[in-house]
C-alpha cells in the first residue's frame, strides 16, 4: 500500500470534514477507489449509483460546497412560490450508501499517477475518476458585459437570492438546452 | 376453472419471475435518477416517478415526447436522445421496479 494512500483515507474513512488533520498514520482494508468531483446532479448520482451497485468499492465525493442548491425548480423561488430551503439539500442521504463525502477542493489531477491533489499536501489516489464540475460563468465571453456591468447581476446565484438590482442580464445560450430553467423562462420569470 | 387458473398464472407470471437486468438496461434506466429519483421512485411531487409504471406506457410516452406530440418543459429534447431500443430497455427495467 502507497504512503499517500492512507494519508488520504485517514482523512475520508474518519467522514472528517475537512483535510486538516488528515495525515494521522491508520490501517486500513485496500479496496478499489472511485473518486468523483463535484456532487451536483451528475456526481452526486453517479457516486450513489456506484456506490448501490457495488458496497465493494470505495466511493469518494469530493465537493467543495457544503450543500446543494438545485437550480430545477428555483424560478419557484423568484415566485415567491418555494423558499430557498425548500431547493437545499445536504449530503447525508449519500453518506448512508456509504460514499465518503469529502468537503474540499480539487485542485489538479495526476492522471499518470492516478491521484488528485488538493491544498496543504494531500492527495486522494483513486481507480477511477469521474470529473462532474459542473459549469462556470465566463462574463467575459459576453459582448458588452463589462461595460454593462454596474446594471446587471453577476451570477445565476444573485438572481435567485434575490432582484436587488434593477437590470436583469440574459445571455441566451442558444436553442436545444436539456434542463430548466431555460434562459428565457428566467427572464420570463424575473421580469414578471 | 381450470382455465382461469393459468390464466390467472401466466398474469401473473411477469411478476413472479423478472427477467434478468441487463448492464445495459440498468445503465440507461440510471441516466434517469437525477431527476425521477433512484431506480424511477420520485421524492418530489414535481416530477414523475417511473417505477411501476406499464412498459408500453412509457415507450409510447417516450416516443410522444420524442416527435413533439407531448408538450414538455424538458423531455423533449431529453427523449431525443435514445433511440427505440433504448427507450424499450429503459421502459421494460422501469415498469419492472416496485413503486
Amino acid at each position: 500500500m502507497r504512503r499517500r494512500d492512507f494519508l488520504k483515507l485517514a482523512g475520508a474513512a474518519a467522514s472528517a470534514t475537512t483535510f486538516a488533520g488528515c495525515a494521522t498514520p491508520g490501517s486500513f482494508k485496500a479496496r478499489p477507489r472511485v473518486v468523483v468531483i463535484g456532487a451536483g446532479f451528475g456526481g452526486a448520482t453517479a457516486a450513489k449509483y456506484v456506490a448501490m451497485w457495488d458496497p465493494g468499492i470505495h466511493v469518494v465525493l469530493v465537493e467543495r460546497g457544503s450543500e446543494f442548491v438545485s437550480c430545477p425548480i428555483s424560478n419557484l423561488v423568484l415566485g415567491g412560490n418555494r423558499t430557498m430551503a425548500d431547493i437545499t439539500r445536504g449530503y447525508d442521504g449519500l453518506r448512508k450508501y456509504g460514499v465518503d463525502v469529502l468537503n474540499g477542493e480539487a485542485l489538479a489531477i495526476d492522471a499518470e499517477k492516478k491521484l488528485v491533489r488538493f491544498g496543504r499536501g494531500s492527495e486522494l489516489v483513486y481507480d477511477r475518476l469521474v470529473l462532474s464540475p459542473g459549469v462556470d460563468f465566463l462574463p467575459a465571453e459576453i459582448e458588452g458585459y463589462e461595460a454593462a456591468q454596474e446594471r446587471v447581476d453577476e451570477t445565476l446565484a444573485a438572481r435567485v437570492l434575490g432582484l436587488h438590482r434593477n437590470t436583469l442580464l440574459v445571455k441566451l445560450l442558444g436553442w436545444g438546452i436539456r434542463r430548466p430553467p431555460g434562459e428565457d423562462e428566467r427572464a420570463g420569470v424575473a421580469s414578471g | 376453472m381450470n382455465k382461469l387458473l393459468i390464466a390467472a398464472a401466466l398474469a401473473a407470471a411477469p411478476l413472479a419471475a423478472p427477467a434478468q437486468d441487463t448492464p445495459a438496461a440498468r445503465s440507461l434506466a440510471a441516466t434517469c435518477a437525477a431527476c425521477h429519483g433512484t431506480d424511477g421512485r420520485s421524492v418530489t411531487n414535481d416530477v414523475a416517478g417511473l417505477a411501476g409504471l406499464p412498459r408500453e406506457h412509457i415507450v409510447s410516452q417516450m416516443r410522444a415526447f420524442r416527435d413533439g406530440t407531448r408538450p414538455a418543459t424538458v423531455m423533449h429534447q431529453i427523449a431525443k436522445g435514445y433511440s427505440d431500443q433504448q427507450i424499450e430497455l429503459m421502459a421494460d427495467y422501469f415498469s419492472r421496479r416496485p413503486r
